[in-house]
């Protein structure tokens, strides 16, 4: 088993989004109690497989805030990965950032680690062994 | 407890590295169960023996400098390979010693099998190479111990360090920290105990030595006092009394010293000499032989007698002659004229010493007249080929390290930097000293040399670093 850690920034705006990990089979593996800020999340998987990140609990109209003066957006709710570790060891971070599409219920495919949207976010983990999983995150 | 003690690969050399051996003679005399091994040598053969020649390459390139071009499952089972090796000794602590910034690719995926494989080991690393990188903007013991892949790095003498830190198991100065403390005395220290050496892997059977750390020279472009603030020494009776216990304990004959010159003290040089002359001498069939780097000297400080010692046990002498141009070699700070390297080429062809000469392409101050100095050279002094020099060698083309005089000097030399780590594509306006003209250059310097006759060495990472500039 492969032990793999998400460190996940949770933001707030009418409370916090639900995140649900599951393989491809759908059998939920995890479904962590966030908290606002940054979360540790843990779950041990037989690789090679899909990790799939259900992410819902985000209503568009109200949980975003802008600023109406300067349109800029002043509080939302969101998940946002910082980090991924694989058997206790960080992916690299610049790398983290673009892994990750996240198929949305109403936008579509988006290429991002931010998660403003509900939806449902693939992460492949394709080597058998978390050595070549490493590997071919740095290759 | 019980400490296993490796080299980590990957490190072009036909030699055992020595490292290990030292540092577990200290640990032995203190009283610590320890093996040492040289797994460079071991991976070196695993990886000739297990893969193509293309796929060596890649491997080889992989651990090197992380090139992408390189099958998964070949680098996978090649680190497991070593940490298997490493696992069947059973210690409770493994000291990884990284010789250069080339053993970092190896270290840093050693160390998480071992994590993942025996998560109760403790895993030390150090060596020069924890601290000398081409790539990495960090400290790299500091990167693995903030991913707690390790649980200490040392800096400096490991041959105090580590014992102190397997017994006690807390920090103490030159471990987790920049800071260290040189070992005060070289003289009367334990012997390497190359016992745990494999020697059948060996084509080199030479064991490595040490006779003094630092350097008496303070070139502009080497960062070696930054490691070695002081130059220590031992005396020649001292680093005899250690070659004639190898021969006598192993039948070893020939040895590589691992110094930066091993005449940086002339006194104790000539006595060590002297010592090996007689002993060559009077022992035909049992005669002791060196080779080191070494430094060219005035006639006025070595003379032709002190040639005639020298000839009796050395075989190859590694010179940084660095510039053929001799006003470049003086502001690098050589001291030694072109009238002097003449004078010790002369003696070395005379008493049949061979030279490995090296040398820098594109100095601070170099220009295409001397680059045109450099190519003429090869050329005029064709009764040098093979006799004595044996080979050249140019270290790619001028790198800028910080803790040198010349990265001190940046503005002074109009040195525009792009890379504050180390610098191969640095630039001079004022005299085009640009990395497109030092490849040239080195390019034309590359063949003159060859088509003169001499012969013409390379390292791979040196082959890597030239191609990352060309790109």
């Amino acid at each position: 088993m492969t032990k793999i850690n998400l460190i996940v920034e949770a933001g707030e705006c009418n409370g916090l989004m639900k995140l649900d990990i599951s393989d491809s089979t759908n059998t939920i593996l995890s479904t962590p109690n966030l908290k606002s800020g940054v979360n540790d999340i843990e779950v041990e998987v037989k690789t090679p497989c899909v990790l799939l990140l259900h992410v819902s609990g985000k209503n568009p109209n109200r949980d975003t805030l802008v600023d109406p003066a300067t349109h800029k957006v002043v509080q939302d709710k969101y998940l946002k990965i910082l980090d991924v570790y694989i058997d206790n060891k960080p992916l690299d971070r610049n790398k983290v950032q673009q892994m990750f599409v996240l198929e949305s219920e109403s936008k579509g495919k988006i290429n991002t680690s931010y998660w403003g949207f509900n939806g449902i976010v693939s992460f492949e983990l394709l080597h058998k062994d978390s050595l070549e999983l490493h590997l071919a995150n740095i290759l | 407890m019980k400490l296993l003690i490796s080299t980590v690969p990957w490190t072009d050399t036909e030699s055992p590295i020595m490292a290990p051996a030292l540092l577990k003679s200290m640990c032995v005399q203190k009283g610590i169960p320890t093996v040492a091994i040289d797994i460079n040598q071991a991976v070196i053969k695993f990886v000739k023996e297990n893969f193509e020649s293309n796929e060596e390459r890649q491997l080889q390139e992989f651990f090197y400098n992380t090139s992408r071009n390189v099958n998964i499952g070949n680098a996978s089972k090649t680190i497991n390979y070593i940490v298997d090796k490493i696992l069947e000794h059973n210690a409770t602590h493994v000291a990884l010693s990284l010789l250069t910034y080339t053993s970092q690719v190896a270290c840093e995926w050693i160390c998480f099998q071992i994590r993942r494989k025996a998560p109760e080991i403790k895993i030390i690393i150090g060596g020069a190479g924890v601290f000398n990188t081409l790539n990495s903007k960090t400290n790299f013991g500091e990167k693995l111990l903030k991913q707690k892949q390790i649980d200490y790095y040392i800096k400096g003498d490991g041959d105090v360090s580590l014992p102190d830190l397997i017994l006690e198991d807390a920090k103490s100065i030159g471990v987790n920290q920049t800071e260290w403390k040189q070992v005060d005395d070289l003289n009367g220290l334990p012997f390497p105990d190359y016992a745990d050496y494999d020697w059948s892997l060996y084509k080199n059977k030479s064991v490595g030595v040490v006779g003094s750390r630092g350097c008496v020279r303070h070139c502009t472009f080497c960062d070696i006092h930054e490691h070695w603030k002081k130059f220590q020494w031992r005396t020649g009776e001292d680093i005899f009394r250690e070659l004639i216990w190898h021969n006598k304990n192993s039948g070893i004959r020939s040895f590589k010293f691992q110094d930066s010159l091993i005449n940086g003290n002339i006194i104790e040089f000539r006595k060590l000499m002297k010592l090996l002359a007689t002993h060559n001498d009077t022992n035909p069939d049992n005669q002791l032989n060196w080779s080191s780097f070494f430094i060219f000297r005035p006639q006025r400080q070595m003379s032709e007698g002190d040639w005639i010692d020298i000839s009796k046990s050395a075989t190859v002498l590694t010179v940084g002659i660095e510039a053929i141009n001799e006003t470049v070699r003086f502001h690098m700070g050589k001291k030694f004229t072109n009238m002097d390297m003449h004078y010790c080429l002369d003696m070395c062809k005379k008493y049949k010493i061979k030279v490995h000469m090296l040398l820098i392409v594109g100095y601070v101050i170099d220009t295409e007249e001397t680059n045109k100095e450099a190519i003429q050279w090869f050329y005029e002094n064709k009764h040098y080929i093979d006799d004595p020099i044996t080979s050249v060698s140019f270290g790619g083309t001028l790198g800028i390290l910080p803790g040198t005089e010349i990265y001190r000097r940046q503005k002074e030399l109009g040195l525009e930097l792009k890379d504050e780590q180390f610098d191969h594509v640095w630039t001079i306006a004022k005299t085009n000293n640009t990395p497109k003209v030092r490849l040239r250059w080195h390019n034309e310097q590359t063949e003159a040399c060859t088509k003169s006759g001499f012969t013409v060495t390379s390292m791979t990472d040196n082959h890597l670093l030239m191609e990352k500039m060309m790109g």
